[in-house]
């Protein structure tokens, strides 16, 4: 069958209109629910922080992993969240100034390789008010970041213990 | 300062932390309300604080934080890199099984033989180093820590700094000031105060317990585990000096039944790993 030159613009326009659209559709968005998630660089607690994300951001989704764990990405971020602080609908984060503004995924309070978020703002006022130190506190905390995730993987391993237990 | 369990808050009245601080040793009394699941010396009636500030979920790192200073400041931290590390390994481990596996967890051990084990919000677990003493296999160890880790989980110590918070005498508590960032630091002590000297209501210790256990044999540990240990801790308090605080706190065995009775529901077995365990904690 031979075609004329329109209908080859018609079909040559209709198969990219739905390449779009088959790409629209393949991007799923979610958005956060609970007052922050963190994302972090592997499917679980031990592996490090590479940003946070406030209630109401946007996330794109690039893999839903077993467990729970999805795979996701803002901007230049990319890395896992737990379903539990997801939704598959918009959030209204109104009140969250951070989010209102279009951003909503931090990375610069996250420190490079830390799995545990160091002492915040107000608990260091709490330790000043109380002429209490923080030092035992950073110090397990400084433990606690040290901890290689492959040592994890490798005693979950040997004890036949953990996620993928039997 | 006083201080409060919330792992086994039974288990606090068999062996008090003693000597505590400035205001002294626990008390017969405040053991009896922790226990009971009443509320403890500050919350005494209804009412609500009178200004729109309060505490809530986005709070709960630091509130977690401030609890975890006040404590390790009280007991100081138990010096064996080795066993942290080894805490820490099992405590992400129930972590990574539990509906809250990507928690902001921190482990720590307290340098105090008294039996006890505590969880501030969001994920800091500390555990004495007399409760670890009283262990005989890592799935002990792994129940412990579920049970906290349930405690983070169910967000219980919000929920209970939050209920403190419309009391009367939390609002009483609270020094008259127009400055936000002031009535908020005043909000973070009072909700310390209340994290270290009351303890979870008993369903919500039930609910940890049960959470617990479901959780350590997600993570393959044998459940059986934790029911020995609440049961060898019983024994202990029944031929301890303390059997007289016992008498006034009964949880324990409303707890072991129900866990009991749990069990025989679950499939049996799974790992204990007792020599894993004596390795790493050697006494």
């Amino acid at each position: 069958m031979k075609l004329h030159r329109h209908q080859l613009v018609l079909l040559a326009g209709g198969l990219l209109g739905s390449a779009l659209a088959t790409h629209t559709s393949t991007a799923e968005q979610i958005w956060v629910k609970s007052e922050s998630a963190e994302i972090r660089s592997g499917k679980g607690a031990v592996f490090p922080l590479v940003a946070t994300a406030a209630k109401g951001a946007e996330l794109t989704v690039i893999s839903r992993e077993p467990k729970g764990w999805i795979k996701v990405k803002s901007g230049e971020v990319e890395g896992y969240v737990y379903e539990n602080s997801i939704a598959a609908q918009k959030v209204d984060a109104s009140g969250n100034l951070f989010s209102a503004m279009g951003a909503g995924v931090d990375a610069s309070k996250t420190t490079s390789g830390a799995a545990a978020k160091g002492l915040q703002p107000d608990a260091d006022v709490y330790a000043r008010g109380q002429h209490l130190s923080t030092a035992p506190l950073n110090k397990l905390i400084a433990a606690r970041n040290k901890l290689d995730p492959k040592e994890w993987q490798a005693f979950t391993a040997e004890g036949k213990v953990g996620p993928d237990a039997p | 300062m006083n201080f409060r369990t919330i792992l086994l808050s039974t288990l606090a009245g068999l062996l008090p932390l003693a000597g505590c601080g400035k205001n002294g040793p626990l008390n017969a009394d405040l053991i009896g309300d922790m226990v009971g699941g009443q509320t403890g010396h500050l919350v005494k009636a209804g009412g609500h604080v009178g200004n729109a500030m309060a505490i809530s979920e986005k709070d709960e790192d630091a509130l977690g934080q401030s609890a975890a200073v006040a404590l390790t400041n009280r007991y100081g931290l138990y010096n064996d890199p080795k066993l942290l590390k080894y805490v820490t390994l099992v405590g992400l481990t129930v972590a990574s099984a539990s509906p809250n596996p990507n928690a902001n967890y921190v482990f720590g051990i307290l340098n105090t033989e008294d039996v006890n084990a505590f969880s501030g919000p969001n994920g800091y677990v500390l555990i004495t180093h007399g409760l670890v003493r009283q262990m005989k296999d890592e799935a002990e160890l792994a129940g412990v820590l579920a049970h906290e880790i349930a405690h983070v989980s169910n967000h219980d110590g919000l929920h209970q700094v939050q209920a403190a918070e419309r009391s009367t005498a939390f609002a009483e508590g609270l020094k008259a000031t127009s400055n936000d960032a002031d009535r908020f630091g005043q909000l973070i002590d009072g909700g310390v105060d209340v994290l270290t000297k009351q303890a979870y209501t008993q369903p919500q210790e039930f609910d940890a317990d049960q959470a617990g256990v479901r959780v350590m044999s997600a993570a393959g540990y044998d459940g059986q585990s934790y029911l020995n240990l609440l049961q060898r801790l019983h024994t202990t308090a029944g031929s301890s000096n303390n059997a007289t605080l016992m008498s006034t706190h009964p949880g324990l065995d409303a707890r072991i039944q129900r866990v009991d009775a749990q069990l025989k529901g679950l499939k049996a077995g799974g790992a204990t790993l007792a020599d894993r365990f004596a390795k790493n904690a050697a006494k």
